[in-house]
């Protein structure tokens, strides 16, 4: 316009007349773009549609998947400022370039209309759902005030951090310790992983950690308890298990539903549910009593064999027949199909162990017999993970030292070692050490205090992308004591169901629209990924750590928050490993180190046992008044008329969170309730009818399908986890399937390691009305 | 000049639909209509079961029935052997849709007839499909069925059972099912057994 | 066996399949239109007296029921603003090709035969008889060259009423349609109907001097239904199994009590009741061309909605 103006003038065109012209100019050109537009229009509804991959250059962003927590290496593109598609990162040692239903689904996950938008204040009843907008600022503010005056009637400890999800870091770990609060949790550790992680460190001296430390390229024999691969659809354990069935490893399959792992499966032991610790002490017997046990690991690498095979002397194969439900022929020739191929022969450690109650004890049965198949650092069996070599980023030491888990949490306090004190003396509120001997914060066991206020009173709760009703067994219990709280601050993407309990709603930017805390694997080949946004956060939604930055400043926790952008705090994190931002994004978005996954690798003992030694008899366990070595102690079973209520995965969902994703819902709108087929016909339930399924207590979840099979065990049901949403912001969600939570009235706790066992509930079903 | 074509191993396929998201956001496929659809089918008798996976899309048949029945030639067949559709030349009259044996074309919502094209747009950069990319189990193997070391020419030379769906209609597909138990053995599509199934949309 | 299908099978959502009623009604409606343009050729070149009237008003209805049918077609497109695609290409391989052709010829004759046929009505004259009398006198040019127009018309009414049998017959996928009977079944089913329409517009005389020969279409088309039948059951298992949906099956009640019974049988024992001097109360006698034309489009109907059901 400058220009023209000045090229007008000095041809001396009247100045006038020049205005004249260019606002018929203007309205000209934007007559022709209106024109112009309704052409272009026209012509696209003629259908010759520009694909997304032409629309623009393509941008490239790194990234690791937040959909699930198995974190996969990623690549996202992104044109015109849109995110159209997601591939796996080549150099990813979990993805390797491939990528899961779930995965894939990304865009669709960040543009669900449905997604929260702006900061809201409640202003109705909790659980109302009633809110008004509100500006960061202000609702920053009110969380500040909030926190202070908890903290000054009943110290740091009492508000508790929930979270779950790759992004927990911020709300889970950096500002609860800087805060003070030992009440901090992740769902990944007691509702989840807990037995396994603490029979680990019990037995091995080390946790499982975030990958499963299994030697899927040489293995030759692997079961596989309660572990539905397939069906929770981790992307490199579903690569491994092909392919180490198209090598010809021979698959067992220990389950009370033909899951489809089962299908892959060379044995399907269709196990009744609860007695999977039998099973393994039986397969002990088989392996000790005919010599198929590696002697010279078992020499060299573990203490206690001698207890050990006088104590399973007597768990024969028959023995277990009758509590299994199994034939002892199955049991003793699956037991020499793993004794065949040790040390390429093991148990995969699973992940969601938290079943009955007992599994602290069950998953060191696991251990053991992979113990006695020598393959702990050996080709084949299960490698020795290591953690990438990563500082933390420099700072003064928190206020409380952290323990709230993770499935890739490192081990937590020592057994010996004095629980962590908060700013105001105290111990974290779950009852460690007294209702349950050790391990992370028990995230089901805060309920309590916050009704009762024993040991102390729980008065704030941060919830950070936890699907709170859905995860913690009992929802009614958990609104109880939602309702005594005096503040509840939800930080999420999507408006779950527990939104509406909230004060405070901090809407959070996705995994694709923020940068985050670096994401360091313990593996084979230790690796370190990165996060960066690949577009804007979506309206007034924003990152994680900015929040966390934002109230640390505001209650006075600027020493844990030095840096002032969080590029600045990776590239200092990212230093100690000789890299950078910029040097990762060069090098494809992942720093891959050297591992040390077997025993000849090390120069001392991998096995961090006070003797260096696998604990095959625990002496820990036996001091705090628990068997040494795992017995088989039988649970309830269910009633006559009842079935067990198992629970699982669907591959293109995970936990409650994606129900609502439009490219998912699609796939999978609704759970099913599975019946065998032998025992539906009693029930005068059909495939395909409406069922309303009801527990012990009275609670009744449904109508939902009822899927009549062949697949399952009659005395057991089966629904996937994570449906039966309540909450009309998820438009699709909504009133689909029914809620396994919701039916769990109770659980049995671990008493060794805190984890909530939730395979505990028997239900009823009856045809819809 | 290539003739693609895709093999899949069943005993691989751990449906987990990676695939069928994975084409969708490539080919920007609307919700509710699908290029991909997958088929569980369970036999036996508890607990004496055998499972399996089976992943569909266009089969880009040598004999593509659906190609001469198009009234504007806006399907048809390129030098590789890849049956497209040109969505300007559609009138959306589905003849196509009729005249395909194995229920493989749709109609997208914009009004032409849409269906699997192996990915051309990839395949012209030398890129695999989409679907094959992704695929977390390596069931997926495609290329030059008449070059021996494509990926898929090896595929189907090392298997010990190769099948295509309803090789009576003389269609001859290019899409060849692997280690399949099921395949060609029973009446699959008979709808009376059909138990359970899921559509998108409402 | 149990089965879950994720996407959209048409195994398990019959819904989805493609053809609708659209394509029935137009597939009629062709028939129809074909019938009436052989049947009223036929007699004007045979000159054969007291058919005018009813010959007059078929001709000049045929325009507007051709339109409906294409407009069904129409609708039935996803995609209706490429419908001129039909006409910039010729593909020799594609039914629906040549059918657009053919219907094209054909709707040039037909509106060429009614406007020669417009010179024959007589209205009150008033201003909007004007374009009328245009219409007369261009009706009068054309009418000079009336029997050629007259053979075209049978011709193309051939070639129309066979090519509603042959589009579906020329998709192997759907193996009830799988039959060389279906094209004459729909040619002269068409034939059947169209005689029943011009019958509605006939005196009780002409009408009756045309039994014989409607009683010879409606034969031959119960003959060509039991060799449709034949070709399916005697073919291989998909043919089999496509019989079965007509023989026991969902369309077997369309077909046998639709067709044969309401259709055919019915229609034509009154009309030879009528020949014969039996008492036949008027109301049968008047309802009889439209059970004939029902049943032709209850054919159309069962034929597609079945054809598209059935699974090679």
């Amino acid at each position: 316009m400058n220009d023209m103006q000045r090229s007008s003038v000095n041809s001396g065109m009247n100045r006038r007349l020049f205005l004249k012209m260019s606002a018929f100019g203007v309205a000209a050109v934007a007559l022709v773009g209106a024109v112009g537009q309704k052409a272009v229009q026209g012509l696209s509804r003629l259908g010759i549609p520009v694909p997304w991959y032409r629309q623009g250059p393509i941008e490239t962003t790194f990234n690791y998947c937040n959909i699930c927590p198995w974190r996969c290496g990623i690549i996202v593109k992104t044109v015109n400022g849109k995110v159209r598609k997601i591939e796996g990162n080549p150099l990813d040692p979990k993805s390797r370039g491939m990528l899961c239903a779930r995965g894939q689904a990304g865009p669709s996950f960040i543009y669900d209309p449905d997604r929260l938008s702006q900061p809201m204040i409640r202003v109705g009843e909790r659980g109302a759902g009633e809110f008004r907008s509100a500006t960061w600022e202000e609702a920053l503010d009110v969380v500040a005030d909030g926190m202070k005056a908890i903290a000054e009637t009943h110290g740091q400890e009492s508000i508790a951090f929930f979270g779950h999800t790759s992004g927990d870091f911020w709300f889970t770990d950096h500002l609860p310790q800087a805060w003070g609060s030992p009440n901090a949790s992740k769902a990944s550790s007691s509702l989840c992983t807990s037995p396994r992680e603490e029979a680990s460190i019990l037995t091995m001296g080390t946790n499982v950690g975030g990958h499963e430390p299994v030697d899927w390229d040489y293995i030759e024999c692997l079961v596989l308890i309660g572990t539905h691969i397939g069906e929770d659809a981790r992307n490199t354990m579903m690569q491994d298990l092909a392919n180490a069935k198209a090598r010809g490893a021979k698959v067992i399959v220990v389950d009370p539903r033909f899951s489809t792992a089962a299908t892959k499966a060379d044995w399907w032991l269709a196990i009744k549910p609860g007695t999977d610790t039998a099973l393994l002490l039986a397969w002990m017997n088989v392996l000790i009593a005919e010599d198929r046990y590696d002697v010279d690991f078992v020499a060299e690498w573990t203490e206690g064999f001698e207890e050990l095979a006088t104590h399973v002397a007597e768990f024969t194969p028959e023995w277990a027949a009758k509590i299994t439900d199994l034939p002892a022929d199955s049991i003793r020739n699956t037991g020499r199909m793993l004794g065949t191929a040790f040390p390429a022969s093991a148990i995969v450690p699973g992940r969601h162990t938290t079943w009955y109650g007992n599994d602290t004890q069950r998953m060191r049965a696991v251990y053991i017999i992979n113990s006695l198949l020598g393959a702990y650092g050996r080709k084949g069996g299960i490698y020795l993970g290591k953690k990438p070599l990563l500082d933390p980023y420099p700072q003064r030491p928190y206020t409380v030292q952290g323990s709230s888990g993770g499935c890739a949490a490192e081990p937590g306090e020592e057994e010996s070692a004095e629980l962590p004190l908060g700013p105001t003396g105290k111990v974290r509120a779950d009852g460690v050490r007294e209702k349950f001997l050790r391990g992370p914060t028990a995230m089901q066991e805060l309920i309590e205090p916050m009704i009762t206020g024993d040991p102390y009173p729980i008065k704030g709760l941060f919830l950070y992308g936890l699907n709170l009703l859905h995860t913690i067994p009992n929802p009614e219990r958990t609104k109880e004591a939602l309702r005594n709280l005096d503040l509840v601050v939800g930080i999420d993407v999507l408006p779950q169901d527990h939104i509406a309990w909230c004060d405070v709603v901090l809407p959070e930017a996705s995994y694709l629209e923020r940068y985050d805390e670096l994401w360091a694997c313990k593996h084979k080949t230790p690796y370190i990924a990165m996060r960066e946004p690949a577009v804007e956060p979506f309206a007034d939604t924003k990152p994680a750590w900015w929040m966390a930055r934002e109230l640390g400043l505001r209650l006075g926790l600027d020493p844990y928050f030095k840096w002032e952008t969080i590029e600045e705090y990776l590239d200092r994190r990212l230093l100690t490993a000789g890299s950078s931002l910029e040097k990762m994004r060069a090098a494809g978005g992942i720093v891959v180190q050297k591992g040390a996954p077997y025993l000849e690798d090390h120069s001392s003992s991998p096995f961090m046992t006070p003797s260096g030694k696998i604990q095959l008899y625990s002496a820990p366990l036996a001091d705090a008044g628990f068997d040494a070595i795992p017995v088989y102690e039988p649970i309830a079973e269910p009633p006559p008329g009842s079935f067990r209520l198992l629970y699982g995965r669907h591959p293109v969902h995970t936990f409650a969170m994606t129900q609502n994703t439009p490219a998912l819902s699609e796939l999978y709108p609704e759970n099913e309730v599975w019946i065998s087929a032998s025992a539906a016909p009693s029930l005068g339930v059909r495939d395909g009818d409406r069922v309303v399924v009801r527990n012990e207590a009275g609670v009744t979840e449904g109508p939902v399908r009822a899927k009549v099979t062949q697949r399952i065990r009659q005395d057991a049901v089966y629904m996937v986890h994570g449906f039966g949403h309540k909450t009309k912001e998820l438009t699709r969600a909504v009133g689909r399937g029914a809620s396994d939570a919701a039916l769990m009235s109770d659980y049995a706790l671990d008493p060794i390691c805190g984890g909530a066992g939730m395979r505990v509930t028997f239900v009823t079903i009856e045809r819809e009305a | 000049m290539a003739r693609y074509g895709m093999a899949i191993d069943v005993a691989r396929c751990q449906g987990c639909q990676a695939c069928l998201v994975a084409c969708k956001t490539e080919n920007e496929v609307p919700l509710g209509k699908f290029r991909l659809r997958m088929r569980e089918e369970v036999v036996g008798t508890f607990p004496d079961l055998y499972g399996e996976f089976r992943m569909e899309q266009c089969f880009h048949c040598e004999n593509a029935p659906c190609v001469p029945v198009c009234p504007t030639g806006a399907t048809f067949q390129t030098d590789d052997g890849l049956v497209l559709t040109n969505p300007s030349r559609c009138t959306g009259c589905k003849a196509c849709v009729v005249a395909c044996p194995y229920d493989m074309r749709h109609v997208n919502p914009g009004g032409w007839v849409d269906k699997c094209t192996f990915c051309d747009h990839r395949i012209a950069e030398g890129r695999q499909p989409a679907c094959v990319v992704t695929c977390p189990t390596g069931s997926r193997f495609f290329g030059d069925l008449d070059n021996p070391s494509s990926d898929v020419s090896i595929a189907i030379a090392s298997a010990t059972q190769v099948d295509v769906l309803k090789p009576h209609t003389g269609a001859k597909p290019k899409l060849f099912y692997l280690e399949s138990k099921l395949i060609n053995q029973a009446d699959h599509d008979d709808p009376a057994t059909v138990l359970s199934e899921f559509a998108g949309g409402k | 066996m149990e089965i879950g299908i994720t996407g959209v099978d048409p195994t398990t959502f019959p819904e989805m399949a493609a053809w609708h009623w659209h394509i029935a009604l137009y597939l009629f409606l062709g028939g129809l239109v074909a019938g009436i343009m052989i049947i009223s050729a036929v007699l004007r070149l045979r000159r054969s007296p007291g058919f005018d009237r009813g010959l007059r008003i078929a001709e000049i209805s045929a325009v507007p029921l051709a339109c409906v049918g294409l407009f069904a077609l129409f609708l039935d497109l996803g995609n209706g603003w490429n419908a001129w695609r039909f006409f910039a290409t010729f593909q020799v391989t594609s039914a629906m090709s040549w059918g657009s052709w053919i219907l094209l010829f054909a709707m040039i004759v037909l509106v060429v035969r009614a406007t020669i046929h417009t010179q024959d009505l007589t209205f009150r004259s008033g201003w909007w008889t004007r374009p009328l009398d245009l219409l007369s006198r261009i009706g009068r040019i054309l009418g000079r060259k009336s029997r050629a127009i007259d053979y075209s018309a049978i011709v193309l009414g051939i070639a129309l009423g066979a090519y509603t049998g042959i589009l579906l017959s020329t998709i192997p996928a759907r193996p009830l349609w799988d039959s060389m009977a279906l094209a004459p079944l729909f040619l002269v089913s068409g034939l059947t109907v169209g005689g029943a329409f011009i019958c509605l517009f006939l005196e009780r005389e002409p009408h009756l001097r045309l039994v014989p020969l409607i009683v010879t279409l409606c034969a031959v088309e119960l003959a060509l239904i039991a060799g449709f039948m034949a070709t399916l059951l005697m073919g291989p298992a998909p043919l089999q199994a496509a019989g079965e949906l007509l023989l026991g099956g969902r369309y077997a009640l369309g077909l046998w009590g639709g067709v044969v019974v309401l259709g055919l049988l019915v229609p034509v024992s009154i009309e030879i009741a009528e020949v014969a001097r039996r008492k036949v109360p008027p109301l049968l006698s008047s309802i009889a061309p439209y059970l004939k034309m029902s049943g032709g489009l209850v054919l159309r109907f069962v034929i597609v909605y079945a054809g598209v059901a059935s699974v090679l």
